[in-house]
């Protein structure tokens, strides 16, 4: 059969809800291999895993023996060489994807680690994560609050855009790590569908070609609009930026978060947590946030 | 069943793809990795790589995951039968992991069989490379 283009099916009564299980390297060593290391999953829905990021800021190059590996939910290895991992480059997609229960664990495999950083005198900041991405799936019954407008409308292309400035670093003047700040997008007038998320830096631009923030300089914790995570951790922006380097190149991630998308209903507000991961000397930043998506206008 | 509206700025891997296994069989992701340092202009052929016993494999794609420089390649099924009337030049056969250079329709290695492989480096230099065949194992459930 040749059609793929069709709907995707969940069992009756389920919530499909986007979420990512982050996993921070930073506390590693370098230059380790690190076997059956357990993601553990939340214990309030199983977790459909459709993509992998970011397996190239955990580990080596591959010419210096960066290699990766991970486990079905059964425990079996989800790929061949099972002694030495393959090469993972920044996103690897889980066709079909794999469901592990309520509770289960994603184990994985890190051969030759190294981590990721921003350069900071000489105290590194790590951008080093793994993300596993997918949907939480929330059983029939579970009383998750589904979104559904409750007015007839059509559907009106719009976008927020929110301009953050970061004028803190990720450690203090003591060197500790400065906790997130928090910032709101007020939902005004109608609902809001999000479709996408795309960061830059107002003027960056190469060869006179705008150009989307490709740097690790902060990570975002996202709320849906009952204040729910949409992760586990702060997610490092470029796996939620779906904004281009060049109109030639996608992200760097090929990023497209949330997915499937989100309501916003009129009078809520998409929340989100700024972690700093930017240098005390680089302050203050600007950056632009879009969230791009759908307007639900009535009629 | 329910179907869940698609985010349209979503790859179909994120909107989610349904299962399309066949009756009595679970498709499970799997990619069986080659492994070759080559030495200059060294040409292998007839090299193997095989799959387990535990489930067949429907091959769907292929990934050049490193190369240190251009080869050229051509690939056989289980039966011996190439794929190609010739050697194909590594550079048409570019993806990556998220957009591999797919084998369609899909070609289906019995568990125990072997996917067949002669590699040739045109760089004049040792070349390390690693391709990666993506597809599903197949198991019977029925």
């Amino acid at each position: 059969m040749r059609i793929i283009e069709e709907p995707y099916f969940t069992p009756d009564g389920t919530l499909d809800f986007p979420f990512a299980y982050v996993y921070d390297s930073s506390a590693n060593s370098d230059a380790q291999n690190i076997l059956n290391i357990s993601q553990q999953l939340q214990g309030d829905s199983d977790f459909i895993l459709r993509r992998i990021m970011g397996v190239p800021t955990v580990v080596d190059t591959p010419a210096n023996g960066g290699r990766f590996n991970f486990k079905n939910a059964s425990g079996n290895y989800a790929n061949g060489n099972p002694t030495t991992g393959i090469i993972v480059p920044n996103t690897w997609p889980v066709v079909p994807e794999k469901k592990y229960r309520t509770n289960e664990q994603i184990s994985f495999d890190l051969y030759r680690t190294l981590r990721a950083f921003n350069v900071c005198s000489a105290t590194p900041i790590y951008a080093s994560q793994i993300a596993f991405m997918g949907v939480k799936r929330f059983a029939k019954g579970s009383g998750y609050p589904r979104q559904i407008t409750p007015y007839k409308y059509r559907e009106v292309r719009y976008a927020y855009a929110f301009e953050l400035t970061i004028n803190w670093a990720h450690f203090d003047n003591l060197g500790n790590v400065q906790p997130a700040q928090r910032f709101i997008q007020q939902m005004d007038n109608f609902d809001f569908e999000l479709l996408r998320i795309s960061i830059s830096q107002p003027g960056a631009n190469v060869d006179g070609v705008p150009t989307a923030l490709t740097t690790p300089d902060f990570a975002i914790t996202l709320y849906d609009p009952n204040m729910h995570q949409f992760s586990s951790a702060p997610l490092l922006q470029g796996f939620l930026n779906a904004g281009r380097p060049t109109p030639a190149t996608s992200s760097p991630y090929q990023a497209t978060f949330p997915c499937p998308s989100q309501i916003y209903p009129a009078g809520s507000a998409i929340t989100f947590d700024i972690t700093s991961l930017l240098c005390g000397p680089s302050l203050p930043q600007n950056y632009e946030i879009l969230f791009d998506g759908i307007w639900r206008y009535p009629c | 069943m329910q179907a869940i509206p698609a985010n349209p700025f979503g790859a179909p891997v994120d909107n989610g793809l349904n299962d399309t296994s066949p009756l009595n069989y679970v498709d499970v992701d799997f990619t069986y990795p080659y492994d070759v340092v080559l030495t200059a202009d060294q040409f292998l052929r007839d090299q193997t790589v095989s799959t387990t016993n535990d489930a067949d494999f429907a091959w769907r794609a292929v990934v050049i995951a490193f190369s240190t420089g251009p080869f050229n390649v051509r690939f056989a099924d289980s039966q011996g039968y190439y794929l190609s009337n010739g050697m194909i030049v590594s550079a048409n056969l570019q993806g990556d992991a998220a957009s591999p250079y797919p084998i369609f329709p899909e070609i289906l290695i019995p568990a125990g069989g072997r996917i067949g492989i002669d590699i040739q480096d045109t760089s004049g230099n040792t070349n390390t490379i690693e391709l990666l065949f993506r597809g599903v194992k197949r198991y019977r459930v029925g």
